[in-house]
């Protein structure tokens, strides 16, 4: 159901679906394992004695299959990754934009990411970051490359004891201490917070980010998207993958990222493929969970009957009350309890009619 | 409403008391009762005890919005969640502690003792020694007396418990204190009611 709505969604701007099958050369993760977040990955040998594996990404696929060209694709298709200490086939949706990415193609994407959260729920909220400017700001800042890491995965817990901790070991100067703490503090809709992100802007080049973000702010707006998008600069996760904008979605009462996604220029240029790219994945399998609707029993009615039954009246019994809508589980009597969970229990006797039936 | 986790014991009453002073205050918690969660609806908070190991689960799977955890079983158990406040309470020191006349030789695997492997392993590993890792639960003190470890890596407060089995706290590896934490989507949609709730703690620390 979820699923269609997301399809027509993306249907709806052009998009193409993309398939692939199950399996795909183990050399392409191999040469790619930067790119994927967990390197555990599922391989067998086929019978040509090539070494396959089992696909836990769908986007190296789309980008090893682009010629160049720009492309706009969908996909739902199942993934298989490690998760929890076990591998576990996900479902997920997803959409890439391959080609020249100007500004509007990137909002298109980021469009639709919104778009795909409200179809799940009118409250979520996707919040947004640039890597490239907090690479900016902490450039200037003459860091070790592991007090930058550290800095980072601080920034990433809005850990402002842990920024000023730094300061006070001497790594930060009071005044980029201080810089850092606002910039995690900002948590606004994206044009106010693009304002409060113009005094941390140090050069050029964080005014050019800057400037990029409220014309993806201003086209957000023509997509018809207001205020549930959000300035989050603690975004920091996969900043090896990601270069430039990146965003997350949330939705209420489920407690990880729904959504996330962003700017991934650097995949298909290690490819030799002079295009930039654009997208963003759904983990739909672990979403389904909240959205399916709890069910609290195996069938509407259990209905027993004895060993002197006559079965082809009990067959066209059950048939009338099926017809009536109701769930019919049709058990021997056996002394044993049924093991079904049922909210009614009906002994079917000679000449009984559907009406005596009442849940 | 915000859901707080609060760890058992001395500091999670101390962590209450603050919050009680910053505004949050929950009369029925007091009670000596069975109760497991405590409400104040004016307010708008509901409070819970947990063990103190368990508040940064709560909070990272979204049962708790916020809650008090210890920096220790923040660096142990690495939970992702913000990390809001340092409510400067409950301060000790990670350390490595031994016999007092402990000589570390290079030439041996160094065995360590703790309830805190992932913090210990870290330490070492930083420092490029060797080690041997022995996960316990509790009485770690015992460890280095009987000759299952050379040192151990513990909370220590005082230095008292030490002093009494002859150990001594030979190398500080970091500064513990209390910390306000907030699940990562409770903080999307809650942010200022959180944020609020952080702002009055800092103002009654």
């Amino acid at each position: 159901m979820l699923e269609e709505q997301l399809n027509q969604l993306y249907e709806g701007y052009g998009y193409r679906k993309f398939r692939m099958s199950k399996f795909e050369d183990y050399d392409l993760y191999a040469q790619n394992k930067d790119f994927l977040k967990k390197g555990h990955i599922i391989t067998f040998t086929d019978v040509d004695g090539s070494l396959k594996a089992l696909k836990p990404d769908i986007t190296l696929s789309i980008i090893k299959n682009n010629n160049g060209d720009s492309e706009k694709v969908y996909y739902n298709e199942n993934v298989y990754r490690e998760m929890g200490g076990t591998f576990q086939e996900i479902l997920q949706v997803g959409v890439e934009s391959v080609g020249q990415i100007d500004s509007y193609a990137e909002a298109e994407v980021i469009a639709l990411a919104a778009k795909s959260l409200k179809i799940l729920s009118e409250d979520y909220v996707l919040d947004l970051s640039d890597v490239s400017f907090i690479r900016c700001l902490l450039g200037g800042m003459h860091l070790s490359q592991k007090d930058q890491e550290q800095a980072l995965s601080l920034i990433a817990q809005k850990n402002a004891p842990g920024i000023q901790d730094l300061a006070d070991r001497g790594i930060l100067t009071t005044q980029d201490a201080q810089a850092i703490q606002e910039l995690m503090g900002i948590y606004a809709p994206l044009k106010e917070g693009i304002a409060q992100a113009g005094a941390l802007a140090r050069d050029n080049r964080s005014w050019e980010i800057l400037r990029q973000l409220s014309v993806t702010a201003s086209m957000l707006e023509a997509f018809g998207l207001n205020g549930r998008i959000r300035l989050d600069f603690s975004l920091v996760n996969s900043m090896d993958y990601y270069n430039g904008v990146i965003f997350q979605g949330f939705l209420p009462n489920i407690p990880f990222p729904a959504l996330s996604g962003g700017r991934y220029d650097n995949l298909p240029q290690k490819m030799g493929k002079q295009v930039g790219a654009i997208g963003f994945a759904l983990y739909m399998g672990r979403l389904e969970q909240y959205f399916r609707q709890e069910r609290s029993y195996d069938a509407d009615v259990l209905l027993t009957y004895g060993p002197d039954a006559d079965l082809a009246k009990l067959a066209a019994f059950a048939e009338a009350l099926r017809a009536k809508g109701y769930t019919v589980r049709c058990q021997r009597e056996s002394g044993q309890p049924c093991p079904a969970r049922c909210r009614c229990k009906f002994r079917y006797h000679d000449g009984a009619v559907p009406e005596e039936v009442s849940l | 409403m915000i859901q707080v986790a609060l760890p058992k014991g001395r500091l999670g009453e101390k962590a209450y008391e603050t919050l009680a002073a910053a505004g949050y205050e929950c009369p029925s918690i007091l009670e000596k009762n069975r109760k497991l969660t405590f409400e104040n609806q004016e307010k708008g908070v509901r409070y819970f005890w947990v063990k103190p190991s368990d508040v940064s689960i709560y909070v990272e799977r979204g049962a708790a919005d916020v809650g008090i955890a210890g920096k220790d079983i923040l660096l142990e158990y690495r939970p992702d969640v913000y990390e809001l406040l340092d409510l400067k309470m409950g301060k000790c020191r990670m350390c490595v502690a031994g016999p007092e006349d402990f000589y570390d030789d290079p030439n041996k695997t160094l065995r360590v003792a703790t309830k805190f492997p992932h913090i210990a392993g870290e330490y070492y590993e930083s420092r490029s020694r060797d080690i041997d890792i022995i996960k316990l639960n509790g009485s770690i003190e015992l460890a280095p007396i009987l000759g299952l470890s050379d040192v151990i890596v513990d909370i220590v407060e005082t230095g008292k418990t030490l002093a009494e089995n002859h150990l001594a706290p030979l190398e500080t590896i970091v500064d513990i204190s209390a910390r306000f934490i907030c699940n990562k989507v409770s903080y999307k949609f809650k942010y200022q009611e959180i944020l609020a709730m952080r702002d009055a703690l800092a103002k009654n620390l």
